[in-house]
């Protein structure tokens, strides 16, 4: 059983509307005209009417001969109101206060008290996440995430929150790097641009790049414009005055964005899509501490090399007299012999390196490098160190590797030098992980350490990994600064017999960058002697220097020495953030694809907006901040101009169907031939202009839809609306609803008592069955589990991975992750009958449930059978049902439960049943 | 019960629009056809199936109406996903060149996950191949026991796919494209057929012991259709289905009462509110559910089976137990009227599946000692218990794999979706027959060359399905299985 939007469309449909359209004027339909400017019209029972809705709604009854139906009850109603602004049922106690507030505005403080609270955000961000496709990960063979997506999340959430006008909303996700009061908020809010999937391992790089680009002109126009654009990609629109060079001068607006990369190999491109930027960016003076650090540190190496240079016998280089059991240089020209490249030999005795396939002869840290292609590049050599040892080496890379920031294990990233016997523990390895974080694990429990992100810009870096076996100490150094050590086991490591370089063994996550200076120390140098190594200060030779020196450049030396070392890049400096790029320059351009195909240009095309709609000039680029073309701000001041018959018509069409259950345009992001037509017309343009008037505030909309009579109706039909309006096309009642998956779970949360009402920051991942992970091709890495506390945040707050759902909510018609949703089925299907039943969530919420019950009214069955129901539906229980759910209790203890697990049977039930379900 | 809320024109209470949504309450519902049938419903009712969209007299309404659109000649498909990819030059498009040129370094062009190449290292196939059956099928040694069924197979031997990526190539075989998103092949086929069994899920995934393919759950999504349409996974032990068995601290007497308890609220609660189907729908779904407890493990139960069918199937040996289990399920579901059975051999990254990278001889020994006898023990107990006419076997995996090495030792393989082998059998194929051919390496099908889109269009050709006609409306687009270009079956197949 189900109910679907728009589906079940014909070809022949199709032709014989194109065919009438082209009889008339196609440009005659309805959504293409200006917004008119009705007045509400007149009825014969103008005392049911409470504002200017009403009146359009029971014109439309009245001409139907149809009576507006009673008013729903109080306790309906505060449900009703609160779900639909919070996602949340109204706590028993809230209820209460309602229905003793007889005052006169009691609604209206309901509705402000509702809009006021932060969960208002939560609710309608969530609805807007469904248009944009969401995701928190790219899909595809890794499914890596996203780097810091769910700051567009948190951005969306709050800009509702704070009633960011509508126009302005759209105009920061759309153009939020360009603007010229631009902040922190407006470049997160460009992340808009980066939710679509990504293969990091294309088959045909130009074709999913034009498949990206498709994605964001197609959500852009469908959800922005309610217009079907992506149809014309490969031929003129079959429905609307649409040709395919409209979509192509559409796309052109985003021709300079940069994609998600420009090269083969499996990772993505970090400066295509991320930019690093303080959350002071845009407020205070945009001093970058990162670039302080580096100054300063530049200018403290640059100082002590200068001192240690004055000494008359400079001391012995870094870390020598170490064990140094092997030394990798890569003095290999790019023309070297075969055998030069096939072999590379190491400069100290030890063993050489195999090579599969490596480029050489690239500039290095020192000399030259060794570059690795992201593809099967790969270095391997006999292990020569064992229990202690200390791994050094230079690396350069600008491209998010594998792996997750929120789990930087090293395994799950670009393996650099990796000592792991699959399957086998008590070994070792290092990897760069997600957006540059460099990660490494030891030993068995494996000892994890990692740093901060970041590393992967550009730019050389030094990285060691030192482990001492007697006291278990493991340290990871990057560019000299311990970024993090641990205290792991002190047995012995089963050291496999081969070290892979370049890749995660065998066969995982391959490195795309250069390595450079690869030494292998059969001992665990100190922290003196790996700044040593990475900065040419002779650190671990700090006594003998300042013994050589005069007093005055000793005592120098030493602070500035100590300074270098207490030296750590800014905590404050900004992490990542997903957001839009350009390219500098003139952005490529942009031809009409012969049936769509990247490989068939036609005719070029500039950018401008679909000619149906061009009945007021598009505003000039505005190029800003020297970064880009200022196309996007132009189409975002096109679409957010007053006299754009589309944008919001569409917007108060979407409140209108959050409330109401349905739109009054149903198909809500196509007003277009294949779309449906409105039920009300009048009230549409009504609204649209009321919109516009407040300032395309949001909030106002909710205000004027939920102060209506209209709103307020019952939704129980009489025999005779249910006779002549079975489909309730006229309005003759409101629309009873299923609650979303993510109201069912928050729902269940919030009777138990245990939700955790935290909000924002990255996604949690709560325990999954095992059954579901048993369906990743990682089961045992696919879904580590966040902290517990965050097991019962909103279900907003979930970790939206591709490759794998929560089984409760994918049951229950969440949207499809890699598709736009405007309107969600509901679906009646056993299997939800089966996880709200059977399953684990379910029950050890009952039993949540069942225990606040005794809390709160310890030993009074009576009572406990109407606090859940208060719980449960809002509202007071009825004797019958008190008496009825004592009896079904006392039976399961018949059964010969105890006491708690037959209570926890009768919340079990309450959570199944339809009026939890469901909401009037 | 009377309802003073009846409305007039109704069944049992029921306008008929409720009583077919209702009567769709089962998993994957009532087939399209029947939704959409006649007897004057679509011509008073201002909106399709799904209650939303506007059904004037429409193509779509005529072609989905007459599902099937010709005689089904498969009632099911069981799809033997051999997933990392399967090598055909070693399994059954027999290559002598590849002997004689072992070793030895070539020009030839591929392109797989280490990018394109223009010369490589010929790996001679490691298994001996030899002609079997009337049809004279070439067969390595791999499958002793495959290559006694040969004469019911036909195989397509210049099978490619866009893309030498798992990732892509995996959606691309399962869904028709490249991109997550889409509903996959069994969601197709429920959405234009529905289930024969209602409490049993139309499209069941079987996966590895070792994990899932990669993309997990996009490989049998339903993607812009609704969740009634995907895939359910099912284990051939434990809780077969997820949350199908009551939790084990309460009896199953103590589980109807929960439902009964729970039926009389939700019977009370309906009393106040007529004009929901969706509520009824509800309570329905309950008692759909509480059946399913009792039949789903019925279904899956091999206890009954013979020990001769054990033999044959190889549940009664360590190596062939996984599979064999997997195939005999599969064959206990298609004669419970499960429309797409899907079972993959492999799972989880590198030599857990089909992809020989590093040791082909090691790697395929492994999978195919797992499959051969399980597989031959399906064709041949189908076949016996007449089943196998009207069950369409699919086997294959997302692409095959290069003729040269990839490495500079060994003897692994690269992906390769230029050309490869699928074979089908059954539900209405032509047996013992071969169509299309690669070059004399193996690397690239030659003259007729069968696009994946090609083999989807065979198997809904086979369920009697138009592939062409049968369409999902989702953003202002007919969607086809087959792209909307569209495709056409692979002729020669059909019987």
């Amino acid at each position: 059983m189900l109910r679907i939007p728009p589906a079940a469309r014909t070809m022949l449909a199709i032709a014989l509307v194109a065919a009438a359209a082209a009889a008339d004027d196609p440009s005659a339909w309805w959504s293409y005209q200006p917004i008119a400017d009705p007045a509400p019209p007149k009825v014969a029972d103008p005392g049911w009417c409470r504002n200017g809705i009403d009146h359009f709604v029971v014109a439309r009854l009245e001409a139907e001969g149809l009576e507006p139906p009673p008013e729903a009850d109080r306790s309906t109603l505060i449900r009703r109101a609160t779900f639909d602004l919070t996602g949340l049922p109204p706590s028993p106690e809230e209820v209460e206060r309602f229905l003793a507030d007889d005052s006169e505005g009691a609604w209206a403080a309901l509705i402000d008290r509702l809009l006021a609270s932060p969960q208002y955000g939560e609710q309608w961000g969530r609805h807007w996440l469904d248009l944009v496709r969401y995701a928190d990960t790219n899909g595809f063979e890794r499914d890596s995430d996203k780097p810091g997506a769910w700051r567009y999340r948190d951005w969306v959430v709050e800009a509702l929150n704070e009633d960011k006008p509508y126009d302005r909303f759209l105009v920061e996700q759309l153009a939020g790097d360009e603007l010229p009061d631009r902040t922190f908020e407006s470049m997160v809010a460009t992340g808009y641009y980066r939710l679509g999937m990504w293969d990091d391992e294309v088959p045909d790089l130009k074709q999913a790049q034009f498949d990206d680009l498709d994605g964001i002109v197609d959500v852009t126009a469908r959800t922005m414009l309610g217009v079907g654009l992506g149809c014309a990609r490969c031929h003129d629109h079959k429905g609307d005055p649409i040709p395919q060079s409209d979509y192509y001068a559409f796309a052109a607006y985003f021709a300079g964005v940069r994609p998600y990369k420009t090269a083969a190999g499996n990772s993505i491109e970090a400066a295509n899509v991320t930019r690093r930027i303080a959350e002071s960016f845009g407020r205070v003076d945009p001093t970058d501490e990162h670039a302080k650090y580096l100054k300063e540190r530049a200018e403290l190496i640059a100082q002590l090399t200068e001192l240690q240079g004055r000494v008359p016998a400079p001391p012995p280089s870094a870390a020598a007299g170490r064990p140094l059991a092997a030394h990798y240089e890569f003095e290999v020209a790019r023309d070297a012999d075969e055998s030069a490249r096939s072999i590379v030999a190491s400069s100290v005795p030890g063993p050489a390196a195999r090579v599969a396939d490596l480029t050489f002869g690239e500039r290095g840290r020192y000399g030259l490098a060794a570059t690795f292609d992201g593809g099967d590049d790969r270095l391997t050599l006999d292990n020569p160190i064992g229990e202690d040892f200390t791994i050094s080496f230079w690396l350069k890379t600008d491209r998010i590797a594998r792996g997750s920031d929120t789990d930087p294990r090293w395994f799950l990233g670009a393996g650099l030098i990796d000592g792991e016997l699959p399957g086998v523990v008590d070994d070792f390895g290092i990897a760069v992980v997600g957006s540059g974080i460099v990660a490494a694990g030891v030993g068995h429990p494996e000892t994890f350490v990692h740093s901060p992100p970041g590393y992967n810009d550009g730019l050389w870096h030094h990285v060691a990994l030192t482990r001492e076996q007697p006291t278990g100490v493991v340290r990871l150094f990057v560019d000299g600064w311990m970024a993090q050590e641990a205290r792991g086991g002190t047995q012995p490591l089963r050291a496999p017999r081969t070290l892979t370089i370049g890749g995660a063994n065998p066969g995982g996550g391959a490195f795309s960058g250069q390595l450079d200076d690869i030494r292998l120390y059969s001992a665990a140098l100190a922290p003196r002697e790996v700044l040593s190594l990475a900065t040419e200060v002779a650190a671990d030779q700090a006594e003998a220097i300042a013994a050589g020196l005069a007093e005055r450049d000793a005592a120098e030396w030493s602070a500035s020495l100590a300074r270098l070392e207490g030296l750590a890049p800014p905590a404050t400096e900004g992490e990542p953030i997903l957001c839009v790029v350009e390219a500098k320059g003139a952005p490529p351009p942009m031809h009409v694809l012969t049936r769509g195909s990247p490989h068939a240009p036609a005719a070029l095309v500039e950018p401008a907006p679909p000619k149906v709609l061009g009945t007021y000039e598009s505003p000039a680029f505005e190029p800003a901040h020297g970064e880009s073309t200022g196309r996007r701000t132009a189409l975002a001041r096109w679409i957010t101009d007053p006299r754009n018959p589309l944008t919001a018509r569409v917007a108060v069409n979407r409140i209108w169907q959050h409330h109401f259950g349905q739109g009054l345009v149903g198909s809500a992001s196509d007003f277009g031939h294949f779309g449906e037509k409105p039920t009300h017309p009048e009230l549409l343009d009504w609204l649209a202009r009321r919109f516009i008037r407040d300032g395309w505030s949001v909030k106002a909309m909710h205000r004027l839809i939920m102060e209506s009579a209209a709103y307020r109706m019952s939704s129980v039909p009489s025999t005779e609306t249910l006779a002549r309006d079975e489909a309730n096309a006229f309005l003759s009642r409101q629309r009873m609803r299923r609650v979303s998956s993510e109201e069912l779970r928050d729902s269940i949360l919030s009777a138990s008592g245990t939700m955790n009402s935290s909000m924002g920051g990255s996604g949690d991942r709560p325990p999954l069955p095992p059954a579901v992970l048993a369906t990743s091709s990682r089961p045992d890495e696919v879904w580590p589990l966040t902290a517990e506390p965050s097991w019962t945040r909103r279900s907003l707050y979930l970790h939206q991975k591709r490759s794998l759902q929560d089984p409760l909510l994918a049951s229950f018609d969440q949207a499809d992750i890699d598709n736009t949703c405007p309107v969600r089925f509901t679906t009646v299907q056993p299997t939800q009958s089966l996880i709200l039943l059977n399953g684990e969530f379910a029950n050890a919420q009952a039993r949540k449930l069942a225990d606040r019950l005794e809390r709160e009214h310890p030993g009074d069955r009576g009572a406990q059978v109407n606090r859940a129901v208060e719980l449960a539906y809002g509202r007071k229980a009825t004797s019958d049902e008190v008496r009825e759910g004592s009896e079904f209790i006392e039976s399961m203890v018949r059964e010969g439960h105890d006491d708690d697990d037959a209570r926890a049977l009768f919340a079990l039930m309450l959570l199944n049943s339809n009026e939890f379900l469901h909401i009037d | 019960m009377t309802d003073p809320h009846q409305p007039k024109d109704s069944f049992c209470g029921r306008t008929r629009r409720e009583f077919l949504w209702q009567a769709g309450g089962g998993f994957t519902s009532l087939a399209l056809a029947d939704l959409l049938a006649g007897d004057g419903f679509l011509g008073r009712q201002a909106v399709a199936f799904d209650g939303v969209t506007p059904l004037a007299t429409s193509l779509a309404k005529r072609t989905l109406a007459q599902l099937p659109h010709h005689v089904a000649r498969a009632k099911s498909v069981i799809f033997l996903f051999m997933y990392g990819g399967p090598s055909h030059i070693d399994t059954f498009d027999y290559k002598p060149e590849l002997f004689t040129h072992d070793g030895k370094t070539v020009e030839v062009k591929t392109k797989g996950r280490g990018g394109d190449k223009s010369e490589g290292r010929i790996v001679g196939p490691k298994w001996k191949f030899a002609q079997h059956g009337q049809s004279g099928a070439w067969v390595s040694d791999l499958f002793p026991h495959l290559a006694t069924c040969v004469d019911d197979i036909a195989f397509v031997k210049s099978m490619y796919a866009e893309s030498p990526i798992h990732g892509s190539a995996m959606l691309m075989m399962n869904s028709g494209r490249l991109l997550g998103g889409s509903p996959c092949m069994g969601s197709w086929v429920n959405y234009g057929l529905g289930s024969v069994n209602r409490n049993l899920p139309g499209f069941v995934v079987m996966l590895d012991s070792t994990g899932g393919p990669i993309s997990g759950a996009k490989n049998w999504s339903s993607g812009f259709m609704p969740a009634m349409y995907q895939g359910c996974v099912l284990r051939g032990q434990g809780d077969p289905i997820l949350d199908l068995a009551t939790p084990a601290s309460r009896s199953e007497q103590v589980q109807r009462r929960v439902l009964d308890e729970l039926k009389g609220w939700n019977t009370r609660h309906a009393l106040l509110r007529s004009g929901n189907p969706e509520l009824e729908g509800r309570i329905e779904s309950y008692e759909l559910a509480y059946r399913m407890q009792s039949t789903a493990p019925e279904a899956v139960d091999l206890s009954g089976e013979s020990k001769e069918t054990h033999e044959l199937y190889g549940t009664d040996e360590a190596r062939t137990e996984e599979f064999g289990r997997k195939c005999l399920l599969a064959r206990r579901l298609v004669e419970r009227g499960v429309r797409f059975v899907q079972v993959y051999s492999g799972g989880s990254h590198n030599d857990a599946n089909w992809d020989a990278h590093d040791d082909l001889k090691k790697n395929h020994d492994y999978h195919a000692g797992r499959t051969d006898k399980p597989i031959a023990g399906l064709l041949k107990d189908l076949k016996r218990r007449g089943l196998l006419d009207e069950t369409l076997v699919v086997w294959g995996g997302e692409f095959g794999r290069q003729p040269t090495a990839e490495y500079a030792v060994g003897t692994g393989r690269d992906h390769n979706s230029w050309g490869f082998t699928m074979w089908l059998a059954g539900g209405g194929i032509k047996g013992g027959i071969s169509v299309g051919e690669t070059d004399e390496l193996g690397s690239i099908g030659v003259g007729r060359r069968f696009h994946v889109k090609e083999l989807h269009a065979t198997i809904l050709n086979r369920m009697g399905i138009d592939p062409n006609a049968l369409t999902y409306f989702y953003g202002g687009l007919d969607h086809k299985l087959v792209g909307v270009e569209g495709s056409e079956p692979i002729g020669d197949l059909l019987a």
